[in-house]
Parts: C-alpha cells; structure tokens; sequence
C-alpha cells in the first residue's frame, strides 16, 4: 500500500473564499438600465476600491419624467410629481428635464449619495439620508456632474453620468445610498392671465429622484479619499 | 427597464382574431442620445448630430432661443404622442418673440404629419442593430394599394416659359404628400451651349448651421439636350430608390458642369400671376423665392398604405415594486389587400434648432424590433400595437 502510494505524484490545492462579481454585467434583450460603478481614489490618486454592478432602481419620477416629454404634456394642465422634499410638482414638457448637470459643490441635483439603507421602493422620491455638500463632520465634497458621450457596439448603447465625492471631513464616512436627482420644468402662471410667471423670485425647476440604490455592505470613504461614481445608462439589443 | 410588446388584430366587427406578446428587445442608440441630451443638457453651440427618419443628419440640442422673459423651454425632444394620419402635430419651441411667455400660444418649433410621430409599423424583418435610424421599409398611412411598377407618383408639370440657368444648384424645394420610393426625376431642360455633365442630387432640407446630407446623385449628358422648344423631359435615374416621406421637405436640384443648361420653371408674377395662382405649393424653389416653382415630374413605386389612428399615452400606474405606462397605436386596412407586418418601432419628434429659427425639425427612431412570426393584417382588420414599458425596483 506504501508503495502504491509512493509512486503517485502528490497534488495539492489552495482554496479561497470570496464574492466572485461576473466578469461584466448582464442585461437582457431589449432592457434599459443603469450599470453603477464606482472606484474610491487613496489621497495620492491610487485606487483603493473598484467595483462595478448592476443598479437595480429606477424608481417611479424616471416614469414620470418619461412620461410628460413623451406625451408633451401641456403647462395649462401638468402633471403632478413628488420631488427631492416630497411634494407634489406641477411639471410639464420642457428641456430643463431630466436635466442633471449639477456644478461643483451643488448636491440638490446630480448623482448624490447618503447613508440610509432601507431597501428601495418604487416610490421613494428620494435618498433617505442625503449627505450634504461640505468639509463639516460627515459632509462630502460634491464635484461637478461630467458626462461620457453617448456610444454603441452591435449589441449595446450606452452614455455614462460621472461625479466626485471627495472626503475631507477629518473623518472616515461609509455612503450606503447613492441616487439620481434631475430637475423638472414648473410653469407658474400667473393667476388670471395664460402668462407665464416663472422670475428669479419663483424659480422654474424643482429636483425629482429617478434613481436610487442601496448598498447595503457600505462604500467606506476613509478621509481624504475620493468617490467616483459612474451611473452608466445603456439599452441592450 | 423592460418593455413588453402586445399585438392584437380584430375584424371589421371589433371581434378579436389574435393577439400576442412578445419583449421588446430593441431601443436604440437614439434614445441613449436624447437622453443623454436631456441629462447633459447640450446646449447648440456644441450639439448631437444624429440620423433622423429621413437619413439625414441633424444636430439636436435642448436649447431654446429666449425671448427677454427667457423661462419657458419647449424642446419636446422626446415627443411620440400624436393624432393620427395627416392630423399636426405641433411640436412647440419657445423662440426669440417676445410673446414666448404665454403658455396659450404653442410656440410652433417644427409641424409634421402625424403618421410619423409615434409607433410605426413596416415590412422588412432584417436585422435590428443600435444604430438603426428608421424602419428598414415603413408601411405608410392612407389606403391605397401598392404601386409596384415604376410609374409617376408625384409631378408638377404645367408651367409658363420662365426659364433657370443652371449656373449653380438649383431645383425643386419639395414635400411629397404621400411617402413613395423615388427611382428618377424627369426636368424639362434645354441648353444655348455645352454644358457636360449635369449633376442632379436628392438632398435633405436642413435647419440652419446643419449640413446637408445627399440621399442620392445621379448624372446625364447635358450636350445631348435640346436647344429649341419644346426642350426634353430630361430623366435623371437614380442609383437606387429613395424613400421620400410625407410632409418632410427635400431639396431635387442639378448643377452643369459647363455653360448653359436650362431647367423650365413657373413664375407667378408672370402669367398667370401672383400668389393666389399657386396651384401647388408642395413644389417650391431651392432659391426661397415665394414666387417660384420649377416643373419636376418624379417617378418610383409605393408600398401598399394601412390607417395610422393616433398613437395615445396612458397615465403611469404604479404597484410596489413595478411602474409602467402604456403607448398604443391602431393601424386599420382599408386598402383592399392583405398587409404583412413584419417590424415596428418607435418615432419621436424633435423641433427645429437653436440657431436659426426655420421650421425645420423632424423625428428620430428609439426603437425598432422585428415581429416574428409575421403577421398579416387582412383588408378591414385592425392592428393595436401596445407597448408596455416598465420599472421595477
């Protein structure tokens, strides 16, 4: 039996165990949807942490939004819909929807991020728990909103929404919640008139969710560290 | 966001023959694009240029020029609501006037004939790609039968002994009335020398800043015109058919190579006269005269009609952990044979651009899936197509 033995080579194996992430994410035919990325930067721009997955929520203002440029819905008669604050919004068909361009250190549009975890629903009109722009005690510096052209292979299109959050809050802040804000066109009319209202004193556009994921294990952003997220929006063939 | 497609036909009595889903599996890099150009908010100094229905291309921006009060920004970009066949759609556009601020004024940005905004049908089931810019071979609106051989589809042929010399481009601003496949365009032509080569091009009309794109050239020998009356029909064939849509406007124009061609033309301050003599006014001048129209006569074939009914919005329903909305179309056959239906899509209108206020806008395509097995769409039977698109968290 020794001998037998003896005469077979050895074989050895070292295991792991681990998260395994596919090796890209998966739409199926026909479906649009949102692939969300996001890579923590150390303080010397090496990167920490690079994740990419699947974003699952869409929530119902994308709907909506769609919905009144779609349809052209008309300013004499609007659609109502929830925002950031979670009131009701005359909106109506304009180009400032869906707009999210958001400069540097604006955080009511734009990708945001928070710290609430509670699972997402098809009505949530926004993050749980926003955090604010700033370099106050669990504050984020929010960058300005950049964009990746739209592009296409044979199967798939895509455009990409990038922002920044950089970390100089002299502590470490873990974000669990990450969304998308965009505005919406209000049409105020004046009372008694079919004139338009809207002046620097009744502002044209309110912000509207139409996006938000959780992230249950967290994002931990130690100080001085930066968050790039990458809301990537593609359709599938 | 998952979109699922319902077709349902029914007889002339409403009674229910068929229906049937399947996934949509095909919006295309053209709905990436506006809706990037929503999010990003592209403004015209720098905008998209992208295919729209004709083949043309076209720069697509969410800017609207501002009057003095500046806060009203129509720019439907995404419209796809619309009446049906040849009702207008009216896609507004705030412009520089100082009554943009009214909100009972529609503002028009661009006008188009229902039938091409919204869901449409057609009858090719090649290959969808992302790039798709319309359906590979729609089945237009109306209810006529196919126009299988090569006959006149469209002519503007009476006129006085106005003449134009071809010393640059010119020809015909055009609208057909109808959508056919031109495949020669005839103009009454003479020549006082040698002209060579003359140049005809089939071109797409375009709003200011845009630059034009040539859907099709095709040559003749100007030497062999005439130089007496009453001159020639001179036909131009062209290298493959053109899809020519109604209530699009094209440029038809020619060039010579040398002096002189001449293309008959008819002017209306001259016999007979004025505006109120304009028996066509689908036919117009590339010049921009109002006083002009030259003579054309444009031959092709047609592809059997069907009815577009117009294509409704549902409101968003929504239930934890879906919301969907609903758009739907009907498409009845009065055309007195079987029509088969083999793709379909989605046509989405857009206004004319920031630059230069022309009227000029036109539509683009979201969405194109093929229908398998095909379905064939019997003389007094109606078509729904529903599409269902649909979120869930």
């Amino acid at each position: 039996m020794k001998d037998r033995l003896s005469k077979h080579p050895k074989i050895k194996c070292n295991g792991t165990v681990g998260m395994q992430e596919p090796d890209k994410v998966v739409f199926e035919p026909g479906e649009i949807g949102v692939v969300l990325e996001w890579t923590i930067k150390r303080h010397d721009g090496t990167v920490r942490e690079h994740c990419v997955k699947k974003a699952e929520s869409y929530v119902r203002q994308f709907m909506d939004l769609l919905l009144v440029q779609m349809m052209g819905i008309t300013e004499v008669s609007p659609l109502q819909i929830i925002d950031t604050s979670g009131a009701e919004r005359d909106i109506a068909h304009s180009s400032l929807n869906f707009d999210c361009a958001a400069v540097a250190n604006i955080d009511s549009y734009g990708i945001v991020v928070g710290t609430g975890f509670i699972a997402p629903t098809i009505n949530d009109y926004g993050l749980e728990n926003k955090i604010l722009h700033g370099a106050g005690a669990g504050q984020l510096q929010y960058g300005g909103v950049a964009f990746g052209l739209p592009t296409s292979n044979l199967n798939t299109s895509h455009f990409t929404v990038t922002r920044d959050f950089a970390n100089a809050s002299g502590a470490t802040i873990v974000v669990y919640e990450i969304g998308l804000y965009v505005s919406g066109d209000m049409p105020v009319i004046k009372p008694g008139t079919t004139t338009r209202a809207n002046d620097s004193y009744r502002p044209t556009v309110s912000y509207f969710c139409t996006i938000r994921d959780v992230i249950l294990a967290g994002i931990t952003i130690l100080n001085g560290e930066t968050l790039t997220i990458n809301y990537r929006q593609q359709c599938e063939i | 966001m998952k979109t699922l497609l319902t077709l349902t036909k029914t007889d002339r009595q409403g009674k229910l023959i068929e229906t049937r889903k399947q996934n949509v599996r095909s919006f295309t890099k053209n709905l990436m694009e506006l809706l990037y150009i929503a999010h990003a908010q592209i403004q015209s100094a720098a905008p998209r240029t992208i295919y729209d229905i004709t083949g043309g291309i076209r720069h697509i921006d969410v800017q609207s020029p501002v009057s003095g009060y500046g806060y009203r920004r129509l720019k439907p970009n995404l419209l796809i609501a619309s009446p049906g066949g040849k009702a207008q759609v009216i896609v507004g556009q705030a412009y520089q006037n100082g009554d943009a601020i009214f909100t009972a004024d529609p503002q028009v940005g661009m006008v188009v004939p229902g039938e091409l905004v919204g869901i449409q049908i057609g009858s090719s089931n090649s290959a969808v790609t992302p790039t798709d810019y319309r359906l590979a071979s729609r089945i237009p609106h109306g209810r006529r039968a196919p126009v299988t051989v090569i006959s006149r589809q469209d002519a503007n042929l009476t006129g006085d002994n106005n003449n134009q010399v071809l010393s640059g481009w010119y020809g015909t601003f055009y609208y057909p009335f109808k959508q056919f496949d031109v495949t020669s365009v005839k103009f009454l032509m003479y020549r006082s020398g040698s002209p060579g080569t003359i140049t005809l091009e089939v071109k797409t009309a375009i709003a200011a800043g845009e630059s034009y794109t040539i859907l099709a050239v095709a040559t003749t020998d100007g030497n062999t015109l005439p130089t007496a009356a009453p001159y020639e029909w001179r036909e131009f064939i062209l290298p493959s058919p053109v899809t020519l849509l109604p209530g699009i406007p094209y440029h038809i124009w020619c060039n010579q190579q040398a002096n002189y061609a001449y293309m008959q033309r008819h002017y209306y301050t001259s016999t007979p006269r004025g505006y109120y003599d304009l028996k066509k006014p689908r036919f117009g001048d590339t010049s921009g005269s109002d006083y002009v129209t030259t003579l054309i006569d444009l031959y092709g074939t047609s592809p059997r009609e069907i009815e577009y009914g117009g294509c409704d919005i549902s409101g968003l329903s929504v239930s934890n952990p879906t919301a969907e909305f609903e758009i739907r179309r009907l498409f009845t056959n009065r055309s007195g044979g079987d029509i088969t239906v083999r793709e379909c899509g989605i046509y989405a209108a857009f206004p004319d651009t920031y630059g230069s206020f022309v009227g000029a806008g036109g539509a683009l395509c979201i969405c194109r899936d093929i229908i398998s097995p095909d379905v064939i769409v019997a003389d007094g039977e109606t078509l729904a197509l529903t599409y269902t698109p649909q979120i869930a968290v």
